[in-house]
């Protein structure tokens, strides 16, 4: 079953925990920064006095960047996190276009740059059935809002909190949905709702790889029937030049239109 | 055989500086990176590389197919005189599309990896694909028309002439799948586009609008090589293909405007937004200005006349590619973009190439010369004389 993780930002303290982590379980250089850049694959951004929000990748259920790729140097895991091979990249940065959530960062300081993203601390931890770096620090050093688990299980969770405190939660899963669901979902306080908190309320529930598909799977239809059009238009046009060659036929052809405009 | 002397023109001084600017450049991005040489960022990571380049780029070669498919499959032969330029255009065209791509590219050395790891559901990989079987047709095609003039190569040449018409039509085939997923690439950014160039028809709008390009591209050439070397196709074809042209942009229009009502979107056309003008100036250019050219017959007849509006046509075109890359993704960009001087000097290198390889086309294989053909000619000659 796909893991996930949930954020519930009524939760959340802003003390960082999360972010200094990420850093040291991905080896990344630097100080935790303000943006998510090729160095700080997630971040907190504060929002009004005491409201934090985590920024990190959605990891979503059909991935736009995994998609859009040309070579399939990112791609979805069973395990539910979006991964990156290097190897295959070509550094064409189509993903970071495409994303709707702006996640997929480049380094662009270097001759040879790589796509830096969040992947849910894959090789160390999720293969090995581990929680993610940020979520164990939350859970053990910081406000406990980030929480690690199954997909379907943080949902009916979620959903129950939403339930139960009708009024401190904005009625909505930020992520349920969302361009056909992601593995990282939101809960928001009731006072600040999601549109407040500059999340991206438009999305469609489609997940986004289907616009592009519906044009790609147009092209084994296209083919056949334009290529039987262009051959017979050559041999039509073609073929008339030959009738126009044949002498007997040109001098009926002339009788006929003498004929006509005696008539 | 002597030399001739090389003379210091103000044109050849100024794409000479063109092309040192554009050297330092090469070598800033390839050692320091693509954040030294360029103004690209994680919040604008194509620029003009993309939106010139490589989008612009391989919609002005789109002639390569039109008129082949003209001359071949409908049988046009009076346009068959244009047929060796706009081939040859074509072909450095893609070419020179690929070189530029690898200034892009992070990892450039892996531009091959589409073809062997391709991932079917990206729309820029069937670009790769696409673009890199095309050039290969259009390497074909070329051969066949200008290496006839060796004599060791008479049979490979004759046969490629032999299956000429399964060339061409290939070349139409592959060339209607990329100039459509051209514009794919960004159907898929509903949301990050302005919504006066989304729209889920963008593949159809993209292939329609290249075909009108590489009419007026063809246009622009011929005027070009009649500029630098006296050369040049008869002046009532190229009238018809500015009429062409129009015909094809007026239904565009028609079409993409039916789109902006249906979609509720016209308030967006006088809103005085900076986008709002950017569109009206992109449809001035090749839409409303070669059309009021195209249906004076009197200016019709004079070089000037069919040269302008063939001409507009290609800035409309290109301000139509630049805004579709540039200004509708600016929109909804976090940060302002404007290209560094780097990523203009290579940029512009690519044209005084471009311009470069085709002044040496028109002398060294006589691309305006039809010898070859002579019941084509007689045709011609009816033809200017009806002009």
């Amino acid at each position: 079953m796909p893991k996930a993780m949930l954020v519930d930002i009524t939760e959340c303290v802003g003390c960082g925990v999360c972010s200094e982590a990420c850093k040291k379980e991905q080896k990344l250089p630097g100080d935790v920064g303000k943006k998510r850049d090729y160095a700080n694959y997630t971040v907190l951004r504060q929002e009004g006095d005491d409201v934090y929000v985590r920024e990190l990748c959605m990891h979503c259920t059909d991935p736009t960047c995994a998609s859009v790729c040309p070579v399939s140097a990112l791609h979805k895991t069973p395990e539910g996190p979006v991964v990156y091979d290097f190897d295959l990249c070509i550094g064409c940065r189509y993903c970071m276009m495409a994303c709707p959530f702006g996640v997929p960062k480049y380094e662009w300081q270097k001759p040879i740059p790589k796509i830096r993203k969040c992947i849910m601390c894959y090789d160390t931890r999720i293969k090995k059935g581990l929680p993610t770096a940020c979520s164990q620090a939350c859970q053990e050093e910081g406000g406990g809002a980030t929480y690690f688990g199954e997909r379907d299980e943080l949902l009916a969770e979620a959903h129950k909190r939403i339930k139960e405190n009708p009024d401190t939660y904005d009625n909505h899963i930020y992520g349920e949905h969302e361009v056909g669901g992601t593995n990282v979902l939101f809960l928001a306080p009731k006072d600040k709702p999601f549109k407040a908190l500059q999340f991206n309320t438009k999305l469609p529930e489609e997940a986004l790889p289907e616009l592009t598909w519906q044009v790609l799977n147009k092209i084994p239809v296209i083919v056949p029937v334009w290529a039987t059009f262009l051959t017979g238009m050559w041999w039509l046009n073609n073929r008339k030049e030959e009738v126009e060659e044949n002498e007997g036929s040109k001098k009926i052809r002339d009788e006929k239109l003498e004929g006509g405009d005696n008539e | 055989m002597s030399r001739p002397k090389f003379k210091f023109t103000f044109w050849r001084v100024v794409a000479a500086l063109i092309l040192i600017a554009g050297a330092v450049a090469t070598f800033q991005r390839f050692v320091y990176g693509l954040g030294y040489a360029t103004h690209l960022s994680d919040d604008f990571p194509w620029g003009l590389w993309i939106g010139f380049d490589v989008i612009s780029g391989v919609g002005l070669a789109a002639g390569g197919f039109t008129i082949t498919a003209i001359v071949y499959i409908f049988n046009l032969k009076k346009y068959h005189c244009i047929v060796k330029p706009t081939v040859l255009t074509a072909f450095m065209g893609y070419v020179l599309v690929g070189t530029a791509l690898l200034w892009d590219l992070g990892k450039y050395y892996d531009i091959w990896h589409p073809l062997v790891f391709g991932n079917h559901h990206s729309a820029m990989f069937e670009l790769g694909v696409c673009v890199a079987s095309y050039t290969g047709v259009l390497a074909l095609e070329f051969a066949s028309i200008a290496l006839g003039k060796f004599k060791w190569l008479r049979k490979p040449v004759g046969f490629l002439k032999s299956i000429y018409i399964v060339l061409v039509i290939l070349g139409v085939l592959i060339s209607t799948l990329h100039q459509s997923s051209l514009g794919t690439l960004y159907v898929i950014v509903p949301e990050k586009l302005h919504p006066l160039w989304y729209s889920r028809l963008l593949p159809i709008y993209f292939f329609f609008t290249a075909v009108g390009a590489g009419l007026g591209m063809t246009v622009v050439e011929s005027y070009l090589s009649w500029r630098g070397m006296g050369h040049e196709a008869p002046l009532p074809v190229l009238a018809n293909l500015v009429r062409g042209m129009v015909v094809i942009q007026l239904t565009f229009f028609v079409a993409m405007f039916e789109g902006l009502i249906v979609s509720h979107k016209l308030g967006y056309l006088v809103d005085g937004s900076f986008e709002s003008g950017m569109w009206w100036l992109e449809m001035a250019l090749w839409v409303f200005i070669p059309t009021i050219i195209a249906f004076r017959k009197k200016w019709m007849l004079t070089r000037l006349g069919v040269f302008t509006a063939g001409f507009s046509g290609v800035l409309g075109f290109l301000m139509n590619r630049l805004n579709v890359s540039m200004t509708a993704f600016q929109w909804s960009a976090k940060v302002k973009y404007v290209p560094s001087w780097q990523e203009m000097a290579v940029s512009a290198s690519f044209v005084v190439v471009s311009f470069i390889i085709f002044a040496y086309g028109v002398k060294y294989f006589g691309l305006f010369h039809e010898e070859d053909l002579e019941p084509i000619d007689s045709i011609e000659e009816s033809a200017v004389k009806a002009g």
